[in-house]
């Protein structure tokens, strides 16, 4: 079966060629159908500009410069205007880890939903609060008839993500792209949406991509993983392996530092040293070579390609990527 | 056993309730209500210690940091600070307290002056409290605060806009130092950061606790962070302690169900963990502090509620075999009807 989204050495930029960030630099991944990826990484990763740009959605002074995105078979980026606009909302949507700037504070939560009812999915206005009614249950909005007039400020961080999903997946989309969807809220409400997202999109059976910064999400949600660094792809591959048997560097400073309810008795969190910089120009060099702690000279004249390593589907941009367990376990003995 | 137990308390809170009235709109209109931010809250802070303060938004767990700090007006109750009651201290005495209670924010932007250079900043609270004297030793403890923090001494000449999030930290964290605090209230020191930084800045906080005897209130909504950092851990829910006790006994076996549920919510990044877990979901949303449930503050989300929890309100109370305190009826038949966490 051909994938439902196909991105192949995709490339944005903010600024100039020279002095500009490489936003996002040479990513390439492919989504099947009803599949759920997970995009991991820090702030200025590219990770939220890579969404943006599946919708078109880069704003000046950025710009997509390469590459292509394949969507069920139609490049997005060779689209018109018109064209591109009846893809959003409709077969790709899109949800933001704020609710409340996405959301329109002078309208009802009836009327914006109603809205891409009726203009995307073409449906009466009497039929899209009948379905508007629907879609807030199924997004776990109690007393739904009664909530279609209410203001967005009249509900809960937690109740504003709902109506979003609930707007985003209106017309059933085949793609939905969640950027940090469940930041902004408490742990307990986390869950909750977190569970929604998963039953919509077994009903609806739409691909999933989740941007977050929260390994432990992806770890539950996705099946496969795409870590990001620099604006590069620096890992990719199914959820276990990569969670398992990282191959780069990154991914293995990105497990070490993050604090884990499984091991309570680790006392020491063990961080990846350094500051992440903003990726200016060509990558000739791999971009985590100053933080890495297996750093050899040739990371700094040459770029890591992403490649075949470690199990079978998983990728890493690594030019040790065959021996980065080896490496690292000689590293720990040699610390103790 | 321990010997940071058999010394008295740094901070004794007892039967602490900060409420803040809401104003009605109309101008002389009677207040609406009242926010029961913080209603009936007792713990003590030991010497040397990291407590651990944890709960959703809400919960009223900042404002407790607040009330430490003396920033908050306390409504009943007192909190005493090294055996001075801080509610009925003299000013001079309160003023001195001040300085030995120092607080780090979640944000270090919007907390650091962007006109003042950093050694300007660092300086200040030196020359204010006249803990160096003469502008070359205080210049001298500027960058000694700063290598503390692990940043460069030439860095003090520069302003708080040429730093990222993680060093803007490392400069509240040495304004708080220059203090020469024995407390520090760290307000969500690190959930603005990103997470390879957020283990440097956690890792620096233990070693400054372990060089300079700090004691710490810690708090934070994040559970894995705070298991990480903490010896003892309080949950609050809507006002009130649910649970509290050593780390080990709160995470390893919580008492209160929803202990229980907050752990079952974390995250793990651990792909087979995650697939294998039972989560404890919990019905709706926090209810509102103006108008709490009666009885159990918890009753209206707890998955095991019986009709005597909507009654009465459950004491903090130990275990027939020890452990943490819970304000649960029925923390003691607990095991049998929710899962204990993964920790364990």
């Amino acid at each position: 079966m051909t994938p439902i989204l196909s991105v192949s050495d995709l490339k944005v930029q903010f600024g100039s060629a020279e002095n500009g960030v490489r936003a996002v630099d040479d990513v390439s991944f492919a989504l099947e159908r009803g599949e759920t990826l997970g995009i991991v990484g820090e702030s200025g990763s590219g990770k939220s500009v890579t969404g943006l740009s599946l919708l078109r959605l880069i704003s000046k002074p950025g710009r997509v410069i390469g590459g292509s995105i394949l969507f069920d078979g139609r490049d997005l980026l060779a689209m018109d205007e018109k064209e591109i606009r009846s893809v959003r909302g409709r077969e790709i949507s899109m949800i933001f880890q704020d609710p409340m700037t996405s959301l329109n504070p002078v309208l009802t939560i009836g009327r914006q939903l109603t809205e891409i009812l009726e203009v995307q999915g073409g449906l009466t206005p009497g039929q899209a609060r009948t379905r508007a009614v629907e879609l807030l249950a199924l997004v776990g909005i109690p007393s739904p008839e009664r909530r279609l007039g209410d203001y967005p400020h009249h509900f809960s961080g937690g109740m504003r993500q709902r109506v979003m999903i609930a707007i985003a997946v209106a017309c059933r989309p085949k793609l939905l792209i969640a950027d940090e969807p469940t930041t902004a809220l408490d742990v307990t409400i986390q869950a909750q949406i977190l569970d929604i997202l998963k039953s919509l999109q077994k009903e609806i059976g739409m691909a999933l991509i989740l941007i977050t910064h929260d390994l432990g999400i992806v770890a539950g949600m996705a099946d496969r993983i795409a870590v990001m660094y620099g604006g590069r792809i620096v890992e990719e591959g199914p959820t276990d392996p990569v969670f398992e048997d990282p191959r780069m560097p990154y991914t293995v400073g990105l497990l070490r530092s993050t604090p884990r309810l499984d091991r309570p008795e680790e006392r020491r969190l063990r961080p990846i040293r350094g500051l992440p910089v903003a990726p200016r120009g060509e990558a000739r060099f791999c971009r985590f070579a100053p933080r890495c702690d297996l750093v050899e000279p040739v990371c700094t004249r040459e770029a890591p390609q992403l490649e075949a390593a470690g199990a079978e589907g998983q990728r890493a941009a690594c030019h040790f990527a065959e021996r980065v367990p080896e490496l690292l376990h000689t590293q720990e003995e040699a610390a103790q | 056993m321990n010997p940071i137990v058999s010394r008295p308390p740094l901070v004794s809170i007892r039967d602490l309730k900060i409420h803040f009235p809401m104003r009605s709109r109309m101008l002389f209109g009677k207040p609406e209500g009242v926010v029961q931010a913080v209603d009936g809250v007792s713990f003590d802070i030991r010497r040397g210690e990291t407590l651990g303060l944890v709960g959703e938004s809400g919960c009223g767990k900042t404002t407790i940091g607040r009330a430490i700090l003396q920033l908050n007006r306390i409504t009943e109750g007192s909190i005493t600070f090294d055996g001075k009651d801080l509610s009925s201290a003299a000013e001079p005495d309160a003023r001195r307290a001040r300085r030995r209670v120092q607080l780090i924010f979640q944000d270090p932007y919007a907390s650091l002056n962007p006109r003042m250079s950093v050694g300007r900043a660092i300086a200040e609270p030196i020359r204010l409290h006249g803990l160096r004297q003469g502008e070359a030793a205080i210049r001298e403890r500027v960058h000694e605060l700063l290598v503390l923090v692990g940043l460069a001494p030439s860095y003090a000449s520069r302003y708080p806009h040429e730093f990222s999030g993680g060093q803007r930290q490392r400069i509240g964290i040495a304004r708080a130092l220059a203090c020469e605090p024995e407390l520090i209230v760290c307000d969500e020191p690190v959930s603005a950061l990103d997470v390879s930084i957020q283990a440097q800045v956690v890792n620096l906080l233990q070693d400054l606790q372990e060089k300079l005897g700090l004691t710490y209130l810690f708090i934070a909504h994040g559970l894995s962070v705070i298991q990480h950092i903490s010896d003892r851990v309080a949950v609050m829910y809507l006002g009130r302690i649910a649970e509290i006790g050593e780390r080990r006994d709160v995470y390893g076996n919580p008492r209160h169900p929803y202990t229980r549920s907050l752990l079952s919510a974390v995250p793990i990044p651990n792909p087979k963990l995650e697939r294998a877990r039972r989560r404890i979901v919990l019905n709706g949303e926090l209810p509102s502090p103006l108008n709490p449930p009666k009885g159990c503050r918890f009753v209206t989300r707890c998955p095991i509620a019986l009709e005597r929890c909507s009654r009465e309100e459950p004491p903090l109370a130990p275990g027939a075999h020890g452990g943490s305190l819970a304000a649960c009826w029925r923390s003691e038949e607990l095991d049998s009807l929710l899962p204990r966490p993964v920790a364990a």
